[in-house]
Protein backbone atom coordinates (compact mmCIF):
# COMPACT_ATOMS: atom_id res chain seq x y z
CA UNK A 1 0.00 0.00 0.00
CA UNK A 2 1.35 3.31 -1.02
CA UNK A 3 2.26 5.87 1.51
CA UNK A 4 -1.04 8.12 0.12
CA UNK A 5 -3.33 5.61 0.54
CA UNK A 6 -2.21 4.41 3.88
CA UNK A 7 -2.52 8.24 4.82
CA UNK A 8 -6.02 7.99 2.96
CA UNK A 9 -7.34 4.99 5.62
CA UNK A 10 -5.46 6.75 8.66
CA UNK A 11 -7.31 9.77 8.34
CA UNK A 12 -10.78 8.37 7.31
CA UNK A 13 -10.43 6.22 10.72
CA UNK A 14 -8.61 9.07 12.88
CA UNK A 15 -11.81 11.62 11.96
CA UNK A 16 -14.59 9.63 13.23
CA UNK A 17 -13.28 10.48 16.48
CA UNK A 18 -13.51 14.17 15.52
CA UNK A 19 -17.12 14.09 13.74
CA UNK A 20 -18.89 12.72 10.74
CA UNK A 21 -18.49 13.94 7.46
CA UNK A 22 -21.02 13.83 4.46
CA UNK A 23 -19.83 13.05 1.26
CA UNK A 24 -22.05 13.77 -2.08
CA UNK A 25 -21.00 12.95 -5.75
CA UNK A 26 -17.88 10.90 -5.57
CA UNK A 27 -18.92 9.40 -7.79
CA UNK A 28 -18.74 12.49 -10.26
CA UNK A 29 -14.67 12.26 -10.11
CA UNK A 30 -13.79 10.64 -13.10
CA UNK A 31 -12.38 7.17 -13.33
CA UNK A 32 -9.27 7.72 -15.44
CA UNK A 33 -9.15 10.86 -16.99
CA UNK A 34 -7.38 13.72 -16.39
CA UNK A 35 -9.42 16.76 -14.05
CA UNK A 36 -8.78 19.50 -11.79
CA UNK A 37 -10.59 19.88 -8.55
CA UNK A 38 -10.86 23.48 -7.65
CA UNK A 39 -12.07 23.67 -4.09
CA UNK A 40 -13.07 26.47 -1.25
CA UNK A 41 -10.23 26.57 1.37
CA UNK A 42 -12.02 27.30 5.31
CA UNK A 43 -9.34 25.35 6.99
CA UNK A 44 -5.87 23.89 7.01
CA UNK A 45 -7.79 20.53 7.22
CA UNK A 46 -9.32 20.95 3.63
CA UNK A 47 -6.38 19.35 1.96
CA UNK A 48 -5.79 16.44 4.62
CA UNK A 49 -9.86 15.83 4.29
CA UNK A 50 -10.50 16.52 0.94
CA UNK A 51 -7.12 13.78 -0.08
CA UNK A 52 -8.74 11.08 2.26
CA UNK A 53 -12.40 11.11 0.90
CA UNK A 54 -11.23 11.73 -2.99
CA UNK A 55 -10.90 8.34 -4.67
CA UNK A 56 -8.47 9.34 -7.04
CA UNK A 57 -4.94 10.51 -5.66
CA UNK A 58 -4.62 14.21 -6.42
CA UNK A 59 -1.87 16.53 -6.76
CA UNK A 60 -1.90 19.32 -4.64
CA UNK A 61 -0.82 22.92 -5.64
CA UNK A 62 0.45 23.73 -1.78
CA UNK A 63 2.44 26.94 -0.71
CA UNK A 64 6.37 26.72 -0.57
CA UNK A 65 6.76 27.78 2.77
CA UNK A 66 4.91 24.29 3.69
CA UNK A 67 8.19 22.39 2.33
CA UNK A 68 10.76 24.44 4.75
CA UNK A 69 10.91 21.37 6.68
CA UNK A 70 12.47 18.58 5.71
CA UNK A 71 10.30 16.22 7.36
CA UNK A 72 6.96 17.33 6.58
CA UNK A 73 8.44 18.77 2.73
CA UNK A 74 9.13 14.47 2.49
CA UNK A 75 5.45 13.92 3.96
CA UNK A 76 4.33 16.40 1.59
CA UNK A 77 5.93 14.85 -1.60
CA UNK A 78 4.78 11.72 -0.83
CA UNK A 79 0.64 12.76 -0.15
CA UNK A 80 1.72 14.09 -4.00
CA UNK A 81 1.94 18.46 -3.40
CA UNK A 82 4.00 20.48 -5.44
CA UNK A 83 4.73 23.74 -4.24
CA UNK A 84 3.93 27.06 -5.48
CA UNK A 85 5.73 30.43 -4.47
CA UNK A 86 3.10 33.07 -3.78
CA UNK A 87 5.12 35.73 -3.21
CA UNK A 88 6.19 36.17 -6.92
CA UNK A 89 4.81 34.97 -10.41
CA UNK A 90 5.56 31.31 -10.49
CA UNK A 91 5.41 29.52 -13.86
CA UNK A 92 6.97 26.18 -12.46
CA UNK A 93 4.18 25.35 -10.60
CA UNK A 94 1.57 26.54 -13.74
CA UNK A 95 4.25 24.12 -15.58
CA UNK A 96 4.35 21.08 -13.23
CA UNK A 97 0.64 21.26 -13.04
CA UNK A 98 0.18 20.94 -16.86
CA UNK A 99 2.28 18.18 -16.72
CA UNK A 100 0.41 16.18 -14.09
CA UNK A 101 -2.09 16.64 -16.41
CA UNK A 102 -0.38 15.32 -19.20
CA UNK A 103 0.25 12.34 -17.81
CA UNK A 104 -3.75 11.73 -17.03
CA UNK A 105 -3.32 12.44 -13.40
CA UNK A 106 -5.63 15.02 -11.11
CA UNK A 107 -4.41 18.36 -9.91
CA UNK A 108 -6.06 19.92 -6.77
CA UNK A 109 -5.91 23.71 -6.43
CA UNK A 110 -7.20 26.02 -3.58
CA UNK A 111 -8.93 28.37 -6.01
CA UNK A 112 -8.97 31.67 -3.28
CA UNK A 113 -5.57 31.01 -2.71
CA UNK A 114 -5.23 31.02 0.73
CA UNK A 115 -7.51 30.19 3.89
CA UNK A 116 -10.59 32.40 4.83
CA UNK A 117 -10.18 34.30 7.82
CA UNK A 118 -14.09 35.05 8.38
CA UNK A 119 -15.76 31.79 6.73
CA UNK A 120 -16.87 33.40 3.68
CA UNK A 121 -15.88 32.39 0.52
CA UNK A 122 -12.98 34.89 -1.47
CA UNK A 123 -11.95 36.33 -4.43
CA UNK A 124 -10.56 33.61 -7.16
CA UNK A 125 -7.20 34.02 -7.71
CA UNK A 126 -6.46 34.31 -11.57
CA UNK A 127 -3.61 32.53 -12.11
CA UNK A 128 -5.76 29.18 -11.29
CA UNK A 129 -8.43 30.15 -13.76
CA UNK A 130 -5.36 30.97 -16.49
CA UNK A 131 -4.50 27.28 -15.55
CA UNK A 132 -7.73 26.23 -15.92
CA UNK A 133 -7.91 27.81 -19.51
CA UNK A 134 -4.74 26.51 -20.91
CA UNK A 135 -5.15 22.83 -19.66
CA UNK A 136 -9.06 22.48 -20.97
CA UNK A 137 -9.56 19.52 -19.01
CA UNK A 138 -12.31 18.81 -16.77
CA UNK A 139 -13.13 21.25 -13.46
CA UNK A 140 -14.24 19.31 -10.10
CA UNK A 141 -15.47 22.11 -8.21
CA UNK A 142 -15.55 20.79 -4.58
CA UNK A 143 -16.52 22.28 -2.02
CA UNK A 144 -15.96 21.54 1.78
CA UNK A 145 -18.58 23.39 4.68
CA UNK A 146 -17.73 23.31 8.44
CA UNK A 147 -14.36 22.56 8.16
CA UNK A 148 -14.24 26.80 9.28
CA UNK A 149 -15.96 25.68 12.53
CA UNK A 150 -13.86 22.60 13.20
CA UNK A 151 -11.00 24.11 12.95
CA UNK A 152 -10.43 28.20 11.95
CA UNK A 153 -7.50 30.01 11.02
CA UNK A 154 -6.98 32.39 13.76
CA UNK A 155 -7.42 29.74 16.26
CA UNK A 156 -4.80 27.02 17.69
CA UNK A 157 -7.65 24.32 18.61
CA UNK A 158 -9.81 21.65 17.32
CA UNK A 159 -13.19 21.45 18.31
CA UNK A 160 -15.70 18.50 17.15
CA UNK A 161 -18.41 18.61 14.19
CA UNK A 162 -19.91 18.12 11.26
CA UNK A 163 -18.17 18.43 8.40
CA UNK A 164 -19.53 18.24 4.21
CA UNK A 165 -17.38 17.80 1.53
CA UNK A 166 -19.61 17.84 -2.24
CA UNK A 167 -17.87 16.99 -5.29
CA UNK A 168 -19.82 19.02 -8.05
CA UNK A 169 -21.00 18.33 -11.79
CA UNK A 170 -18.25 18.80 -13.55
CA UNK A 171 -17.53 21.84 -15.48
CA UNK A 172 -16.19 22.27 -18.90
CA UNK A 173 -13.70 25.19 -20.18
CA UNK A 174 -12.58 25.12 -23.67
CA UNK A 175 -8.46 24.90 -24.08
CA UNK A 176 -7.39 28.06 -24.95
CA UNK A 177 -3.77 28.34 -26.29
CA UNK A 178 -3.91 31.59 -27.55
CA UNK A 179 -3.25 34.35 -24.57
CA UNK A 180 -5.57 36.95 -25.35
CA UNK A 181 -8.72 34.97 -25.77
CA UNK A 182 -7.91 33.23 -22.24
CA UNK A 183 -7.71 36.90 -20.92
CA UNK A 184 -10.89 37.50 -22.68
CA UNK A 185 -12.27 34.44 -21.19
CA UNK A 186 -10.81 35.01 -17.95
CA UNK A 187 -13.39 37.01 -16.14
CA UNK A 188 -16.32 35.02 -17.12
CA UNK A 189 -14.71 31.52 -16.18
CA UNK A 190 -13.86 33.19 -12.88
CA UNK A 191 -17.13 34.40 -12.19
CA UNK A 192 -19.10 31.03 -12.85
CA UNK A 193 -16.49 29.13 -11.20
CA UNK A 194 -17.13 30.84 -7.97
CA UNK A 195 -21.06 31.00 -8.53
CA UNK A 196 -20.87 27.08 -8.51
CA UNK A 197 -18.68 26.47 -5.48
CA UNK A 198 -21.48 29.75 -3.86
CA UNK A 199 -23.99 27.78 -4.94
CA UNK A 200 -22.57 24.40 -3.55
CA UNK A 201 -21.54 25.79 -0.14
CA UNK A 202 -24.71 27.64 0.27
CA UNK A 203 -23.30 31.26 0.27
CA UNK A 204 -24.97 33.98 -2.24
CA UNK A 205 -23.47 37.16 -3.52
CA UNK A 206 -20.53 38.23 -5.90
CA UNK A 207 -17.75 37.60 -5.17
CA UNK A 208 -16.02 40.18 -7.17
CA UNK A 209 -13.75 39.84 -10.59
CA UNK A 210 -10.78 37.98 -9.25
CA UNK A 211 -7.35 38.59 -8.16
CA UNK A 212 -4.09 37.89 -9.49
CA UNK A 213 -1.91 35.20 -9.20
CA UNK B 1 -21.78 41.44 29.91
CA UNK B 2 -23.71 41.09 33.23
CA UNK B 3 -27.37 41.06 32.86
CA UNK B 4 -27.66 40.77 29.16
CA UNK B 5 -28.49 38.17 26.76
CA UNK B 6 -25.67 36.97 25.13
CA UNK B 7 -25.05 37.47 21.01
CA UNK B 8 -24.45 34.51 19.17
CA UNK B 9 -23.37 36.31 15.67
CA UNK B 10 -20.76 33.95 12.69
CA UNK B 11 -17.36 34.81 12.46
CA UNK B 12 -18.44 37.23 9.09
CA UNK B 13 -21.47 38.79 11.08
CA UNK B 14 -18.51 39.77 13.58
CA UNK B 15 -16.27 40.70 11.13
CA UNK B 16 -18.95 42.68 9.48
CA UNK B 17 -19.34 44.84 12.65
CA UNK B 18 -15.92 45.61 13.08
CA UNK B 19 -15.01 49.39 12.64
CA UNK B 20 -12.76 50.18 8.93
CA UNK B 21 -9.13 50.76 8.72
CA UNK B 22 -10.05 54.42 7.92
CA UNK B 23 -6.20 55.07 6.69
CA UNK B 24 -6.79 58.73 6.26
CA UNK B 25 -7.59 59.49 9.41
CA UNK B 26 -4.93 57.32 10.88
CA UNK B 27 -2.17 58.99 8.81
CA UNK B 28 -3.45 62.49 9.48
CA UNK B 29 -3.11 61.62 13.30
CA UNK B 30 0.26 59.86 12.30
CA UNK B 31 1.55 62.91 10.72
CA UNK B 32 0.18 65.52 13.58
CA UNK B 33 2.01 63.53 16.22
CA UNK B 34 5.26 62.84 14.26
CA UNK B 35 4.67 59.17 14.90
CA UNK B 36 4.18 56.00 13.08
CA UNK B 37 1.26 54.97 11.89
CA UNK B 38 1.49 51.58 13.62
CA UNK B 39 4.28 50.51 15.78
CA UNK B 40 4.27 46.50 17.05
CA UNK B 41 7.19 44.15 18.39
CA UNK B 42 7.82 42.20 14.94
CA UNK B 43 10.44 39.32 14.84
CA UNK B 44 11.80 39.12 10.82
CA UNK B 45 13.15 36.71 8.55
CA UNK B 46 14.20 37.22 5.23
CA UNK B 47 14.95 34.79 2.53
CA UNK B 48 18.83 33.74 2.16
CA UNK B 49 18.24 31.27 -1.15
CA UNK B 50 15.55 29.53 -2.87
CA UNK B 51 16.14 25.94 -3.34
CA UNK B 52 15.00 23.69 -6.47
CA UNK B 53 13.58 20.45 -5.24
CA UNK B 54 12.57 17.18 -6.59
CA UNK B 55 10.75 14.28 -5.86
CA UNK B 56 11.67 10.67 -7.63
CA UNK B 57 13.67 12.45 -9.72
CA UNK B 58 11.16 15.05 -10.91
CA UNK B 59 11.64 18.76 -10.90
CA UNK B 60 9.55 20.34 -8.74
CA UNK B 61 10.12 24.12 -8.09
CA UNK B 62 12.13 26.08 -5.92
CA UNK B 63 11.17 26.90 -2.36
CA UNK B 64 12.43 29.92 -0.07
CA UNK B 65 15.27 29.22 2.52
CA UNK B 66 14.75 31.73 5.45
CA UNK B 67 17.58 33.23 7.28
CA UNK B 68 17.48 33.29 11.53
CA UNK B 69 14.76 35.22 13.27
CA UNK B 70 15.61 39.24 14.12
CA UNK B 71 13.24 40.73 16.29
CA UNK B 72 12.44 44.27 16.95
CA UNK B 73 9.99 46.57 16.00
CA UNK B 74 8.18 47.04 12.70
CA UNK B 75 6.82 50.77 12.07
CA UNK B 76 4.16 51.66 9.27
CA UNK B 77 4.56 55.38 7.63
CA UNK B 78 2.62 57.08 4.96
CA UNK B 79 5.64 56.41 2.44
CA UNK B 80 7.39 52.89 3.78
CA UNK B 81 7.20 50.47 6.10
CA UNK B 82 10.30 49.60 8.25
CA UNK B 83 11.97 47.39 10.47
CA UNK B 84 14.74 48.29 13.19
CA UNK B 85 16.14 45.37 14.85
CA UNK B 86 16.73 45.23 18.45
CA UNK B 87 20.35 45.49 19.75
CA UNK B 88 22.14 42.42 20.28
CA UNK B 89 20.87 40.37 23.43
CA UNK B 90 18.31 42.83 24.38
CA UNK B 91 14.91 40.97 22.25
CA UNK B 92 13.40 39.02 24.44
CA UNK B 93 9.77 39.30 24.76
CA UNK B 94 8.42 41.11 27.11
CA UNK B 95 10.88 43.71 27.07
CA UNK B 96 10.55 47.31 26.26
CA UNK B 97 10.62 48.16 22.18
CA UNK B 98 13.72 50.13 21.27
CA UNK B 99 13.73 53.50 21.52
CA UNK B 100 11.98 53.42 25.12
CA UNK B 101 13.58 53.28 28.50
CA UNK B 102 15.56 49.94 28.30
CA UNK B 103 16.11 49.20 24.99
CA UNK B 104 18.75 49.96 22.62
CA UNK B 105 18.00 49.92 18.52
CA UNK B 106 20.72 48.16 16.38
CA UNK B 107 19.93 50.19 13.22
CA UNK B 108 22.61 47.82 11.27
CA UNK B 109 19.89 45.73 11.14
CA UNK B 110 17.39 48.02 9.75
CA UNK B 111 15.21 47.48 7.10
CA UNK B 112 13.23 49.92 5.31
CA UNK B 113 10.60 49.21 2.04
CA UNK B 114 9.84 52.13 -0.09
CA UNK B 115 6.28 51.89 -0.52
CA UNK B 116 7.26 52.30 -4.79
CA UNK B 117 9.98 49.40 -4.20
CA UNK B 118 6.96 46.53 -2.55
CA UNK B 119 6.14 44.28 -5.28
CA UNK B 120 4.07 42.08 -3.33
CA UNK B 121 1.94 41.93 0.14
CA UNK B 122 0.69 39.13 1.89
CA UNK B 123 -0.12 36.53 4.50
CA UNK B 124 1.45 33.14 4.86
CA UNK B 125 0.00 31.23 7.78
CA UNK B 126 1.11 33.11 11.27
CA UNK B 127 3.90 35.57 9.19
CA UNK B 128 2.68 38.74 6.64
CA UNK B 129 5.18 38.48 3.63
CA UNK B 130 6.71 41.59 1.92
CA UNK B 131 8.56 41.12 -1.09
CA UNK B 132 10.20 44.26 -2.83
CA UNK B 133 12.16 45.00 -5.38
CA UNK B 134 15.42 46.21 -3.30
CA UNK B 135 15.14 43.57 -0.45
CA UNK B 136 14.85 40.01 -0.21
CA UNK B 137 11.46 38.41 0.56
CA UNK B 138 11.03 39.51 4.30
CA UNK B 139 8.40 37.02 6.42
CA UNK B 140 6.88 39.04 9.55
CA UNK B 141 5.70 37.63 12.30
CA UNK B 142 4.05 39.72 15.48
CA UNK B 143 4.27 38.14 18.50
CA UNK B 144 1.46 40.86 20.19
CA UNK B 145 -0.50 41.59 16.92
CA UNK B 146 -2.80 40.32 14.30
CA UNK B 147 -1.12 39.42 11.34
CA UNK B 148 -4.55 40.01 9.72
CA UNK B 149 -4.47 43.54 11.28
CA UNK B 150 -1.28 44.72 9.71
CA UNK B 151 -1.91 42.80 6.02
CA UNK B 152 -5.21 45.17 5.94
CA UNK B 153 -3.27 48.64 7.40
CA UNK B 154 -0.52 47.93 4.85
CA UNK B 155 -2.72 47.53 1.73
CA UNK B 156 -4.47 50.38 2.89
CA UNK B 157 -1.50 52.50 3.39
CA UNK B 158 -0.54 51.26 -0.24
CA UNK B 159 -3.59 51.90 -2.05
CA UNK B 160 -3.59 55.76 -0.25
CA UNK B 161 -0.02 55.78 -1.53
CA UNK B 162 -1.21 54.79 -5.01
CA UNK B 163 -3.76 57.01 -5.47
CA UNK B 164 -2.04 60.25 -3.56
CA UNK B 165 0.87 59.90 -6.26
CA UNK B 166 -1.74 58.89 -9.49
CA UNK B 167 0.24 55.34 -9.59
CA UNK B 168 -3.31 53.75 -10.11
CA UNK B 169 -6.12 51.70 -8.15
CA UNK B 170 -4.14 48.59 -6.87
CA UNK B 171 -6.46 45.51 -7.83
CA UNK B 172 -3.94 42.95 -6.40
CA UNK B 173 -1.80 42.82 -3.92
CA UNK B 174 -0.13 39.10 -4.86
CA UNK B 175 1.58 37.59 -6.38
CA UNK B 176 2.47 40.74 -7.11
CA UNK B 177 1.03 44.34 -7.06
CA UNK B 178 -1.05 45.50 -10.28
CA UNK B 179 -3.08 48.68 -10.67
CA UNK B 180 -5.39 49.83 -12.99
Amino acid sequence: MSFYRFSQRLVRTLWSIVGPIEVEGIDRIPREDPFILIANHQSALDPILIQAICPRPIHTMAKSTQFSSPLVAQIMYRLNSFPVRRYRIDPQAVRHALRVLDSDEPVGIYIEGERTWDGRLQRPRLGTVRLILKAGVPVIPCTIDGAYDVWPRWDRGLRKGPIRITFGEPMVFPRLDDREAREEALPEAARSLMARLAEQVGEGGERGPGVGG
Amino acid sequence: MPGREPLTLTAAEWVDMLPGIEIEERIRRAEEGGLPIRRDRAVVRTLVREEPVSFRGIYLNQIERLGPAREGVLELFPERIAFVQNAKGTGKRGRPMPGTAGERADHSGAISWEFEEITAVQPSSRTLQINSKNHPLASIVIPDGSIRFWEELLCAALQYFYRAKGLGEIVDFQPRITTR
